[in-house]
């Protein structure tokens, strides 16, 4: 069965394309993401791809309906974690938040997000569904069908709407917009620095901590 | 001796940028409330 998820997703990664591209036009560069002092990174793709096994469990027995919500919830701990140990990044905080918001929501629908048909309909997604039946788990997806009457913390669900003839009609979250608007802080911050980030992180270790040493090596050996 | 020390820092910066940029776009994917893999 079709996801409605996926056009978030899609997104998503355009978001952080375009925040990539919108750094680099305004002088930006690639090779200052490498002075980005960030921690745990293995965290965080571990965590996507915890979310993609779930994804494609079998839900037809008892047990797989109990733990792929678990799992899901317990992929976000993960990235609470990666939040936490990076909390001094621009634009952490609000990207906390926006983590924050959607954990909730799923924390309060059973580990799901909940979608309502009339929102895929009104992006011109219905046909991705079989039916509006509600409590229907999306294959490949982390959307459950629910009304809004039904939704705990109906606000923080999937109820922003990008409608055709938009390009990536989709449904999204407030969580997924503070998520995409602090990533497009760091993305800023970290490529546009023309001293390194890491001059506003004192102590800050991670995967681009060791760099400058290394760059001053290879200033010396050039 | 120095190219090849230049080459290896080079490689290393070149890795550490796309591991930054994978570890980055795998969170906002997951961290993403809903999301597939196999998209339509």
């Amino acid at each position: 069965m079709p996801a409605p998820a996926s056009y978030t997703l899609m997104i998503l990664l355009l978001a952080f394309a375009l925040a990539v591209g919108w750094a680099l036009a305004r002088g930006g560069r690639l090779s200052r993401l490498q002075s980005l002092p960030l921690s745990a990174a293995g965290v965080a793709l571990g965590a996507c791809a915890l979310q993609i096994v779930v994804m494609f469990m079998p839900v037809g027995d008892a047990s797989g309906a109990l733990l792929r919500p678990a799992l899901f919830m317990l992929s976000y701990g993960f990235l609470a974690f990666f939040v936490w140990r990076n909390r001094s990044l621009p634009g952490m905080p609000l990207i906390a938040v926006g983590l924050l918001l959607n954990w909730g929501v799923m924390l309060a629908n059973g580990g799901y997000m909940p979608v309502t048909f009339e929102s895929l309909r009104a992006a011109g997604r219905a046909g991705l569904v079989a039916g509006p039946t509600t409590g229907s788990l999306v294959a490949g997806s982390k959307d459950i069908l629910l009304t809004a009457a039904e939704t705990r913390l109906w606000l923080l669900s999937d109820i922003l709407i990008i409608p055709p003839p938009f390009p990536l009609s989709s449904v999204f979250s407030v969580g997924d917009v503070l998520i995409a608007a602090g990533l497009f802080w760091l993305v800023q911050a970290a490529l546009r620095a023309e001293t390194g980030i890491r001059s506003h992180m004192p102590g800050a270790t991670g995967i681009g901590s060791q760099l400058p040493e290394q760059m001053g090596n290879c200033e010396r050996v050039a | 001796m120095n190219q090849n020390s230049t080459t290896r820092v080079l490689n290393a910066a070149l890795v550490r940028v796309t591991l930054i940029l994978m570890a980055l776009a795998a969170f906002v994917l997951a961290a993403g409330a809903p999301a597939c893999v196999v998209c339509p």
